[in-house]
């Protein structure tokens, strides 16, 4: 292996054609990992905001009627619990009419006809300055006065544009049902135990009580979240595969290049597989190159997006308003260890041409 | 001198191209090379006496016939084997020298070693050992193409004996050089080979360096003829 490092040293000068593979290598690479990042950017963004918003796991009622929770028997990954309602509303203000989800919990602070509007939400009704009164206009035709007394932001543009938030005394009051309740909300020392809580919750109470965590809350976005991964991952990675390929031809005209100097090798003793190896290596060596290059530039532009946000997005489309990106190393070295065993196995298949090499015509003619 | 048979050849033939426009180079070669022998042979230009060499030394297989080494069919031996044994018993010297360009002096004589395995400190020594006998020491650290024609042969030379093989062979080693420098080169070969003790064939069409040979042969037709023996 030494002599093949010893000659690889003194052989390993970059031309036009490595340049061109390790560029490809890279940018594959790079491709490949900036979008897993924009992907697991997504994923920790909406589990964030959902998680914000939502409890980790929710007991509903499916008649809607109050309900009391056995705080004693509750699993001991249950950190708090708390009662809500969902109502649905029209909200005007000043001609500007929006629908809006009413989410009724315990809140402090907020008093009896008070509510917090989402961010977008109070934007569309074009409300600047808080407290401002809004009209609300429930489903029975009845108009209540409402005192918007601020926001609420959790960065997921559909809970920020549609939910207004009260007490869950004022809600029930304001419908006119004080015993009107759609579930508890639990939170967890650990959102990753949901499925465990859920399953010990679900031998404590009846059928009626239908039980989900935030995942299956939100199962079709998560669902489109994991479909897109698997597909960035298959396609960018055909990317990559495409580039490692590109080391075929480079392998290839470099054992061209070098005929004479691998006759000679040959002729003092190198066996064949050795001279494979010894272009094997090249290819892996350019390999290394490309997939360093590739998770450096992936990493630089996932912390460069991190902190400056300087992808923008359309949050009435994304939800959030800039491309979240969530660069995981240990993945980028998956990514550059692959594109190793890719462009080592493409150069291993193109340096078998050396077997094919003629020693009569590479030990023919001079230098 | 107590000889015994290195290499063994018969009925050896090479022939290239297709059944329409075939050459046969070599048509039945029957030798025998014994250990320490110092081997002539000429032949024509084009005459096949490259192509009998590298079937000789194990480069390239036979149309039909046999060669053994040390009592082993080389080109029955799997590829790697035949590479080792190249590396440890065979030494060449090439009319154009081959060195790899991008190697000093040193580092070409000391490869072989390297592949065999060797460590490099020994191998460095050796190779420093080889490159004085060839009073190429201060020139040692220079690539091939900052040395002269002479210079890169005489490297060659040095790196042929590099595993103190037991057969050297030279394929027109003065065949790129002008007469005095081709006298001078073939005298370090002479030097060398003395005192290694190796057989040596020596390939060329210049008559002049057969004179301190021990047997003759003239390739001629795809036959050697037995010529002149000192």
């Amino acid at each position: 292996m030494k002599t093949l490092w010893f000659i690889q040293r003194r052989w390993s000068q970059i031309g036009f054609m490595q340049t061109l593979a390790v560029t490809g290598v890279g940018l594959s690479v790079a491709a490949w990992l900036f979008c897993q990042s924009i992907v697991a950017g997504f994923n920790r963004e909406y589990t964030r905001s959902l998680l914000e918003f939502n409890a980790d796991v929710m007991l509903m009622s499916a008649d809607e009627k109050w309900f009391d929770l056995d705080s004693t028997g509750l699993p001991p990954e249950v950190i708090s619990q708390t009662p809500f309602l969902y109502r649905e509303a029209l909200l005007i203000k000043e001609g500007r009419i929006q629908g809006v989800v009413l989410k009724g919990k315990n809140l402090p602070g907020l008093g009896a006809h008070e509510t917090l509007l989402g961010k977008a939400l109070a934007e569309q009704l074009q409300i600047g300055q808080f407290p401002a009164e809004v009209t609300l206009m429930l489903p029975d035709k009845t108009i209540q006065k409402l005192k918007a007394t601020g926001t609420f932001e959790t960065g997921l543009y559909e809970y920020d544009s549609q939910f207004a938030m009260m007490h869950l005394a004022s809600l029930q009051s304001l419908f006119k049902e004080p015993k009107a309740l759609t579930g508890w909300e639990l939170k967890l020392d650990n959102p990753a135990h949901s499925e465990a809580v859920m399953d010990g919750l679900r031998e404590q109470y009846p059928e009626t009580i239908d039980i989900t965590d935030w995942r299956g809350l939100n199962r079709d976005l998560f669902e489109a979240l994991s479909l897109e991964r698997g597909m960035f991952r298959i396609f960018m990675g055909l990317l990559v595969a495409i580039a490692s390929l590109n080391m075929i031809a480079t392998v290839v005209l470099h054992l061209f290049r070098r005929r004479q100097s691998v006759a000679v090798l040959r002729a003092l003793g190198l066996p064949l597989w050795r001279v494979r190896l010894l272009f094997t290596l090249q290819g892996i060596l350019l390999g290394t190159l490309g997939g360093g290059a590739g998770l450096g530039l992936s990493g630089i532009a996932g912390v460069l997006q991190e902190k400056w946000h300087w992808l923008k997005l359309d949050p009435e489309i994304y939800f959030i308003d800039h491309l979240p990106m969530d660069f995981s190393f240990v993945l980028g070295v998956a990514a550059v260890f692959g594109t190793l065993a890719l462009c080592g196995a493409a150069s291993w298949w193109a340096a078998g041409g050396s077997k094919k090499m003629s020693l009569r015509d590479g030990l023919h003619g001079a230098d | 001198m107590d000889y015994m048979a290195q290499i063994r050849a018969s009925g050896l033939r090479k022939s290239f191209g297709t059944a329409g426009a075939r050459l046969e180079v070599l048509r039945g070669i029957d030798w025998t090379l014994e250990s320490g022998q110092k081997i002539g042979i000429i032949g024509a230009s084009g005459s096949g006496k490259s192509t009998l060499l590298h079937v000789l030394a194990g480069l390239e297989p036979p149309t039909e016939g046999t060669v053994f080494f040390d009592g082993e069919d080389v080109y029955r031996l799997p590829e790697h084997r035949r590479a080792t044994l190249r590396n440890r018993q065979i030494g060449f010297v090439f009319q154009f020298y081959h060195l790899l360009p991008e190697l000093t002096a040193l580092e070409n004589v000391l490869l072989p070693a390297l592949m065999a395995g060797v460590s490099q400190n020994e191998a460095r020594l050796r190779a420093g050992q080889l490159l004085g006998w060839m009073d190429l020491s201060p020139r040692s650290a220079h690539r091939p193409r900052e040395l002269s024609g002479g210079e890169q042969q005489r490297v060659a030379i040095a790196r042929a004996q590099m595993m103190k093989p037991a057969v050297l062979f030279a394929d027109e080693p003065t065949g790129n050089l002008d007469s005095a420098t081709g006298e001078k080169v073939l005298d370090y070969l002479l030097k060398v080979q003395q005192e290694e003790k190796n057989a040596l064939v020596l390939v060329t069409h210049n008559v002049g360096l057969l004179t301190q040979m021990d047997l003759h042969y003239e390739l001629k037709d795809g036959k050697l003829h037995a010529a002149l023996s000192s």
